[in-house]
């Protein structure tokens, strides 16, 4: 219910942001604007502990300004299972977040290389347990189809580092994103 | 194509060996009540309770047919001494450790207590020293060398031997409608500026999970009507309750004990006696548990 409300507030906030720059009458500002759903693994070792690895779903929203190199706002929807047990009967445990981060895109070729910083609330499962934790993320999509008007379909590779305090955890994830194009980042 | 084959079946073989649950570790359950502090009074006659000798003897039957390996110690043997000598004797032991007490807690100048037997003398005075705060409970645990324990505890004013390490328990110390206490953050965002500072602030993760009846200030309950302790009973619950296996994995892990423990006490207990107000602690009769906030959970049994 939260996570549906604090997505909501997102859009509205991305909506009067990217209206702003698509209302320039010279349409100078190229902003680019996606929507992605990624899954992968996430390593994590608390330490004097085992590792172990979870599944992680995530929805990504993003609005990148200036091309070939710009910056990116983004906001996650993060869903981490809990892990694996390891021997000794344990796991660590699963937790729903939600992130905002900024950082720079570039265009290289046909790959948009990011790299972004941001931090996340998030609330282990099962608990009232609330708690934050800064992170950083390589990013890197490919455009697999053109739908035309500036709408694209991506595949993406993320590959963030979380910075917890408690536990060593990084991930990779795989996953696609539909893209929006405006017109001045159309233009060449 | 033979060869394709045949490494996908490996991998997706590799893939589900890794999920696939460990044999059993070695579990030893340290389990402790008092009822009796004062033997010349009968049971349920203060400072006595009534549940907590059977609180004791259910957990042993419940944590026996899991696969626990149980020491159990009732009444006049439960003492502080021999807590940490039990505790002790464990040095070495590279088990799963579940430490269990149901008898009286204490507060006195912001410190929670545990008090087993001795803590209460013949005059019924109360023995600081005769009783284990939370930091004297977690070095004998430290000092045995035990990396796993879990620790149950159904006593009153629980809540402060609940660490919160990097996250915020927004379940407050005293819990309940009539008394205020509401849960911490109405939306998830508000959480955000305190998460933040706690991770700013803090230095150690908790050691140990802990589940403990009630708050760091509030009371927990026994009732005769279920002979046991109300917490405990709903523990007692979740070790015959399929339901209790929330994540349908087949294991039952401390979160999900303390889910469905948190949510039997609100069902049973809080919406029965919540506006039942006590007048000795100035507190309605309601009341939560809390769960540490360790990143680790474990699973405690498999369910049959």
């Amino acid at each position: 219910m939260q996570a549906k409300r604090f997505f909501i507030l997102l859009l509205i906030i991305f909506y009067f942001a990217g209206h702003a720059v698509w209302a320039q009458p010279d349409y100078s500002i190229a902003v680019k604007t996606g929507l992605g759903f990624n899954a992968g693994s996430t390593f994590l070792k608390e330490n004097g502990m085992g590792h172990a690895f979870a599944f992680t779903k995530i929805a990504v929203f993003s609005m990148t300004f200036g091309k070939p190199q710009g910056f990116i706002i983004s906001s996650k929807l993060l869903w981490q299972d809990p892990s694996n047990y390891t021997e000794l009967w344990y796991r660590y445990r699963g937790f729903f977040g939600i992130s905002l981060a900024g950082g720079l895109e570039s265009s290289i070729g046909p790959f948009d290389l990011s790299l972004s910083a941001g931090g996340i609330l998030a609330r282990y499962n099962l608990s009232y347990s609330y708690f934050w934790f800064p992170f950083l993320e390589a990013g890197l999509a490919l455009p697999i189809f053109e739908f035309g008007e500036g709408l694209s379909l991506s595949g993406s590779l993320a590959l963030p580092v979380y910075l917890r305090k408690d536990v060593a955890s990084f991930a990779a994830s795989l996953g696609l994103k539909l893209e929006y194009k405006s017109k001045a980042w159309r233009q060449p | 194509m033979k060869r394709a084959t045949a490494s996908l079946i490996s991998l997706a073989a590799m893939l589900l060996l890794g999920c696939a649950m460990p044999e059993p570790p070695k579990r030893i359950a340290l389990l402790y009540g008092v009822s009796k502090y004062n033997s010349s009074l009968n049971e349920g006659v203060y400072p006595n309770l009534s549940a907590p000798d059977d609180d004791v003897n259910a957990m042993e039957a419940g944590l026996l047919s899991k696969g626990w390996e149980v020491r159990k110690k009732i009444n006049g043997v439960a003492s502080k001494t021999q807590i940490k000598a039990d505790i002790a004797a464990l040095a070495g032991s590279n088990a799963i450790v579940l430490f269990y007490f149901s008898g009286h807690g204490v507060s006195y100048n912001d410190t929670a207590y545990i008090c087993p037997y001795g803590a209460i003398d013949s005059s019924n005075n109360l023995l600081l020293y005769e009783c284990i705060t939370p930091k004297e409970l977690y070095s004998y645990l430290k000092l045995a060398g035990l990396g796993h324990a879990i620790i149950i505890l159904d006593s009153c004013y629980s809540g402060a031997f609940v660490e919160e390490g990097p996250s915020i328990d927004a379940i407050p110390p005293v819990f309940g409608v009539n008394d205020k206490g509401y849960i911490k953050y109405k939306l998830f965002l508000d959480a955000g500026p305190e998460a933040f500072w706690q991770y700013i602030s803090y230095s150690q993760s908790p050691s140990y999970v802990t589940l403990s009846a009630a708050g760091s200030k509030e009371l927990s309950y026994e009732t005769s009507s279920w002979g046991h302790g109300v917490f405990t009973y709903a523990v007692l619950n979740a070790m015959e309750d399929p339901k209790a296996d929330l994540d349908k994995d087949s294991y039952v892990d401390s979160s999900e004990l303390f889910e469905y423990s948190r949510n039997y006490l609100n069902k049973y207990w809080n919406n029965i006696y919540k506006n039942n107000y006590d007048t000795d602690s100035g507190q309605y009769a309601d009341y939560h548990p809390h769960l540490s906030g360790s990143p680790r959970e474990y699973a405690l049994w498999k369910n049959d």
